[in-house]
């Protein structure tokens, strides 16, 4: 059966569905204070009886940061409202809910770090660091040129949860010497690695199995404290530990995406031509910081150039803590700040000049492969920024739209894996980056059976397994069809390979082979967005967006279906997000979205209709020609609704999101 | 406390918290995972089963106020066949991604459409207006259920 069809009646198999014989439920005792020193904890497990700090985070598996560790729970002080400082069991869900309520946790007031000013003027809110300065990074090169105008502007993007409509979520068993893992997640390798540098357990004594895993955007990259905890529970009471992150638990402890600040200044000359790029570039990273956080701003300001030709650029770029949960990944991560900041001047440009937006950026589209001083190489984007407003039908449109035109970077580094078994008539197939389900299916489906004439009605992709794929990194930063995929195109040649030399059917035979494929970023897998939007205003005068359409690059086609539903899902979040989505902290710290509607996550009446174009600025140099797309929707459709929300209203929007009224 | 009601045509008699929601009841107690828990709230509309014929958010309710209901899950939404017309129309566009939300939206589309001959988009995204799905962007989803509304019941 179709796992779709399994999901659409009823019968998934999600970690909340999975329960094992004596499973003890846990729950978490949190900080309900942003910061303060630990006086007494009462009840629960503390950092007293299990002393862990988080061994990697972010996504993937990555280095811990040496400087901040996180404590899996809170020992001396709590850093962030919601932060895990006890935990409790019980065999019965509705008494462990009881226990948590027992828990009694005494903290001296500490004066909370919440907004950037105060993270730059506060002492810092770890005592092992000197300043709440987390990174800093300079990129390209101080220059002179001015042009003759400039504009210059300061843009923000507020936190945004990723609500997935899954919770977080984990079944921990220790048994015979084995931690076995069932959890919802985008990789089972960075859950296995990260539990593993946090426990001290050799990463052979886990085993992790992917369970139906319900939407996860980015959160559900890597491991948390919770898994850790469940564990430790498991490996001390010896029976199997459920966790399921209640929606209020996600609001606030989760990590959330965005929280960005762009300071720039764009130098042009009187036609339009951009001399060149300088400012700022500052994260909240909240209060600790894995490798991803810590990296974000200089991965942000490499983006800026985008798909113009700019000769000068230079930028600073920090990462800042705040007594906030630790920043993570949301759909895009990093690319649509990008995206936002450099598009968003470019309109401000256009408008000071009185030039259409999409002259401006037709005048700045590169003509043949650039390398900005900034560190980018891009091809060029001017023949493909032609079409995409010739065939959306832009230069016809009336005067409340939008236009934006970005990039698009994949994450292929660190490679991906996969495994083909053939058996019993049957073809199996394992990816390093797990579904959660964008469909992946139907690419694996076609690459196996276009590679081994396998017809695909026998072609199965299996969930997330690490004793069926020992390595593999993940799925996150549309790398799946373009890295995985390669990786599956390899094992089925090997598998094809294999048949001939036995002279034999495939089908018929048995293999099994997996491929780690290694790949490094090369221009020709950056792909172009160009974004075309209308807004209007609804009948009580608020803005609303009325058509998005978007002319995407994504290679060579694997699955059209897949690749227009990842888009639509992109783009709905990219309203969402410029109109009302995010979470927002109080004076002291505590999160302001305290339900999934407060938190803005739209409904089908919030939402138009998409159309999506999809477009093929050329194959990537990879063994199937495929392009990223995953997060094609959130990249390329921010600015662009920005800016049709910004003529509509009249208020040049500055700050995401553009309304609060939700709450 | 001790309640009596009917889950997908099979009759339960028993005792139950008084606290127990009904989510957790059908979840928990009887085993029927397919009616999900998304934001414990009542805005998500994954828990969304049909109680005495009307689509109610199993979250928000009580088992014992169930107490002497008929109630259908998503395991009892086909009437016995394989998929009704909702599932059909969402199987066949491949609409779907994670799935979480599916349950709930199978129920108060198989509902809508039930009462509603000739929807239209508009018509059908109101009638969405309890869930969330935050896959899709809605539009592969309110397009299978107006595919679905062109069968024949």
């Amino acid at each position: 059966m179709e796992y779709t069809d399994r999901l659409i009646k009823g019968h998934g198999k999600y970690v909340a569905d999975i329960t094992l014989p004596e499973m003890l439920y846990m729950e978490v005792a949190r900080s309900k204070v942003a910061r303060g020193n630990i006086i007494s904890v009462k009840g629960g497990i503390t950092a007293s009886d299990a002393n862990f700090y988080l061994g990697s985070s972010g996504e993937g598996y990555g280095e811990a940061n040496v400087a901040v560790r996180q404590p899996v729970l809170a020992e001396k002080y709590v850093s962030y409202y919601g932060q895990p400082v006890a935990a409790v069991y019980d065999s019965n869900k509705y008494v462990a809910r009881d226990l948590v309520e027992t828990v009694e946790i005494k903290t001296e007031y500490l004066e909370p770090v919440v907004t950037l000013d105060q993270a730059l003027k506060l002492p810092p809110i770890h005592p092992s660091i000197t300043s709440n300065r987390a990174s800093e990074f300079i990129l390209g090169n101080e220059f002179t040129n001015k042009g003759d105008v400039e504009v210059e502007d300061e843009l923000y993007l507020e936190r945004v949860i990723t609500d997935p409509l899954e919770t977080r979520g984990i079944v921990s068993f220790y048994r015979d010497g084995i931690l076995n893992v069932w959890i919802s997640t985008q990789s089972v390798y960075s859950i296995r690695d990260g539990l593993s540098a946090s426990l001290g357990l050799p990463r052979a004594a886990i085993r992790v199995m992917q369970a139906d895993t319900g939407g996860a955007f980015g959160s559900k990259s890597a491991v948390y404290p919770e898994y850790v905890i469940a564990s430790y529970i498991s490996m001390k009471t010896g029976k199997p530990v459920k966790w399921i992150e209640s929606r209020e638990e996600h609001l606030m402890a989760s990590r959330p995406g965005r929280g960005a600040l762009g300071k720039l200044k764009l130098s042009a000359t009187r036609e339009g031509k951009i001399v060149g790029l300088r400012g700022e570039i500052v994260i909240d990273i909240g209060a600790y910081g894995d490798m991803l956080g810590l990296n974000s701003p200089a991965w942000i300001a490499r983006q800026l150039t985008g798909p113009y030709e700019i000769a000068n650029a230079y930028l600073k770029a920090i990462a800042l803590y705040t007594n906030k949960a630790p920043l993570g990944p949301y759909r895009g991560a990093g690319r649509p700040e990008a995206s936002f900041f450099t598009e968003r001047m470019i309109d401000l440009l256009a408008d000071k000049l009185s030039i259409d937006p999409a002259e401006v950026r037709l005048k700045n589209a590169t003509e043949s492969t650039f390398r900005s001083p900034l560190g980018l190489v891009v091809n060029a984007s001017k023949q493909f920024l032609e079409n995409g407003l010739r065939e959306t039908g832009y230069w016809n449109m009336g005067a409340c739209k939008g236009v934006s035109f970005f990039i698009l970077i994949p994450a292929v580094f660190g490679g991906e894996s996969a495994r083909i078994s053939v058996k019993d008539g049957k073809i199996n197939v394992w990816l390093g980056g797990n579904a959660h389900w964008q469909r992946h299916e139907l690419f694996v489906r076609k690459i196996v059976s276009e590679v081994t004439g396998v017809p695909e009605k026998y072609i199965e992709l299996n969930k997330g397994n690490t004793e069926e794929l020992e390595y593999g990194v993940g799925t996150w930063g549309s790398r799946s069809a373009i890295v995985a995929g390669q990786a599956v195109y390899r094992a089925a040649l090997k598998i094809k390979e294999m048949a001939e030399k036995e002279g034999k059917d495939i089908i018929s035979g048995t293999y099994d082979y997996s491929a780690m494929e290694d790949m490094s970023l090369d221009p020709s897998m950056i792909s172009f967005l160009l974004t075309v939007t209308s807004a209007n205003l609804n009948e009580v005068g608020d803005p609303i967006v009325k058509s998005c359409t978007a002319f995407y690059d994504v290679g060579e086609p694997l699955s059209k279906v897949s690749i227009t539903g990842q888009i639509t899902g992109g783009l709905a979040q990219a309203i969402s997000e410029v109109l009302y989505e995010s979470q927002t902290y109080n004076k002291e710290g505590k999160p302001e979205a305290q339900t999934i509607s407060e938190a803005g996550v739209p409904y089908a009446q919030q939402l138009p209709r998409f159309s999506v174009i999809i477009s093929q600025g050329g194959k990537s140099n990879t063994l199937h020609g495929a392009k990223g797309v995953g997060e094609a929707g959130t990249v390329g459709g921010l600015p662009s609704i920005a800016r049709a929300i910004e003529n509509v209203t009249g208020k040049r929007v500055r700050k995401l999101p553009v309304m609060y009224s939700v709450r | 406390m001790k309640i009596k009601l009917n889950v997908n045509s099979e009759d339960y008699t028993g005792d139950v918290e008084p606290r127990l929601l009904l989510v957790d009841f059908l979840r928990d107690t009887l085993g029927l995972t397919g009616t999900h828990v998304g934001c414990e709230t009542g805005s998500c509309g994954s828990c969304t089963v049909l109680l005495d014929g009307r689509p109610v958010k199993s979250c928000l309710m009580l088992a014992a106020q169930a107490d002497g209901s008929r109630i259908i899950t998503i395991e009892g939404i086909s009437k016995g066949e394989g998929m009704n017309r909702v599932q059909k129309s969402i199987s066949e566009s491949k609409a779907l991604q994670c799935g979480f939300c599916a349950s709930g939206i199978v129920i108060a589309a198989t509902w809508f459409l039930e009462r509603n001959e000739n929807p239209n988009e508009s018509d059908v995204r109101e009638a969405l207006s309890g869930n969330i799905c935050r896959c899709t962007g809605y539009q592969p989803i309110v397009d299978a259920v107006l595919n679905a509304s062109k069968e024949v019941k």
